[in-house]
């Protein structure tokens, strides 16, 4: 699904990110933790075709991120720091607009579809502005969602989030990799990412400094790996 | 590309009858405008009813209201997406990012015209003024003439939306761009139709149209290179 070789990225002169290579094949979910600094939201701004990178190359279900971007765009559902939901819109009318801009034109059931499944049915007609932090992100991948992507790439779902929001967010995020979508997404905490994740990927410096199927590893021994390597980064 | 472009300009018409926002800083600046212009007259004892001073002072009077309330139209365009967060949703879309032109366009011209339309009726309002009978002429000229400012305006828009100085910046690139190429031609097709030279008014469309052309154009390969990050 998604195929990463040697992506470099460089701002001015410094270097962002060192040739990565990497692989999600459909159902996993791929969890990227790193110190601030690493690169990890730059690599998912590359991914999601909104920055250039450098070199190297990004492949998304057989479409080049460089020679077919939008190809690339409609396999993807992204969420990103920001929720990118209009707050001045009802949480129906954002899926209604997000799922028109995408091509795929979402009848009223499906957008009720969605709500349920992001437990949001009950407000679908308030604005979003009017929404908690934990609700504003469970309709941020609701958004990410509603064109059925194949790869759904996420900047740190939970931060700021109480820990039944992370529960939540964490069902959704599961739920959809059990639809077959692959999934990466960027973390802070390696006790969470451990309990969510198929595989477990550390970047430090612009470079991917650890790389296992969760399975291979105890939770023990990866956060204290974690540890090490962020406490390593310059 | 033209759903996805109809997509856009829906939820910015859904924003804006909701916040009405753009709309009505956009009125009331054209209000102020014609009040300020109506004061002034006054003042210095100039009637706008005589037909030669008609001519020359209404078509730079009401060009100056509409480039300025359309400036306040085209200002948040891209700066209220930027702000929010919500253009990366936009550039997510699996679209030629075109169409994100093409919905701001069509949201852009249609509040531009509207307001200028009635900056028309407010001038003749204060100054009991009837266009010398030349109503849909006026319009047709300022329908041609906005679509022209809007065309360019949206890609000056989005050009100054990331820029630090983007309050500074818009107005300067937009006088820069617009005021030979747009505003000048428009003077010169209304006053000719006010003066009833309908040869005059035609070379001056036609500079207009074909800036549209060129600014559609232009549009087309430089907007995804605009909001490339």
């Amino acid at each position: 699904m998604l195929d990463v070789k040697g992506l470099t990225k460089k701002y001015g002169g410094k270097s962002i990110l060192r040739g990565i290579d990497l692989k999600v094949p459909p159902g996993q979910i791929c969890i990227l933790l790193g110190p601030n600094g690493a690169g990890k939201s730059t690599l998912i701004r590359i991914l999601c075709t909104l920055t250039r990178a450098s070199g190297g190359e990004v492949i998304i279900d057989g479409h080049s991120v460089a020679e077919e971007p939008a190809k690339a765009r409609r396999m993807i559902g992204a969420v990103l720091h920001e929720t990118l939901l209009y707050e001045d819109l009802t949480a129906a009318e954002n899926l209604r607009f997000y799922s028109r801009l995408f091509g795929v034109s979402a009848g009223e059931k499906d957008i009720d579809e969605m709500l349920t499944r992001v437990n949001l049915l009950h407000r679908r007609n308030d604005r979003v502005g009017d929404f908690s932090r934990g609700m504003k992100q469970r309709m941020a991948i609701a958004r990410a969602m509603v064109s059925g992507p194949k790869l759904m790439l996420l900047d740190e779902p939970f931060t700021g989030l109480d820990i039944k929001s992370k529960e939540q967010v964490s069902g959704l995020i599961s739920g959809a990799a059990t639809t077959g979508a692959a999934i990466l997404m960027t973390a802070h905490d390696p006790e969470m990412a451990h309990d969510l994740a198929h595989r477990l990927l550390v970047l430090v410096d612009g470079k991917l400094a650890f790389d296992r199927e969760k399975t291979s590893v105890s939770k023990v021994d990866f956060v204290a790996e974690y540890r090490r390597l962020a406490g390593a980064s310059r | 590309m033209i759903s996805e472009a109809l997509a856009v300009a829906w939820k910015d018409f859904r924003l804006e009858l909701r916040t009405r926002e753009r709309l009505s800083s956009m009125i009331i600046f054209s209000i102020m405008v014609m009040l300020s212009f109506r004061f002034a007259f006054s003042f210095f004892g100039v009637h706008a009813e005589d037909p030669v001073l008609s001519a020359s002072l209404v078509p730079p009077m009401l060009w100056i209201a509409f480039f300025f309330a359309g400036m306040l139209g085209l200002a948040p365009v891209f700066a209220k997406e930027t702000d929010t967060g919500t253009l990366n949703g936009l550039l997510l879309a699996p679209t030629d990012r075109f169409a994100i032109y093409l919905g701001k366009f069509m949201t852009s011209l249609f509040f531009i015209f509207l307001v200028s339309l009635a900056s028309i009726v407010f001038f003749a309002i204060f100054f009991n003024y009837d266009y010398a009978g030349q109503w849909i002429g006026i319009a047709g000229v300022t329908l041609l003439g906005t679509a022209a400012y809007a065309s360019i305006g949206v890609t000056v828009s989005a050009l100054a939306s990331t820029a630090k100085t983007r309050d500074v910046l818009l107005p300067l690139l937009l006088i820069t761009v617009t005021l030979f190429t747009v505003v000048v031609p428009s003077i010169n097709a209304t006053s000719s139709i006010l003066m009833n030279d309908y040869e005059t008014a035609l070379t001056n469309i036609r500079y207009v149209a074909a800036f549209i052309l060129i600014s559609f154009v232009l549009s087309y390969f430089l907007f995804d290179e605009v909001l490339e990050d």
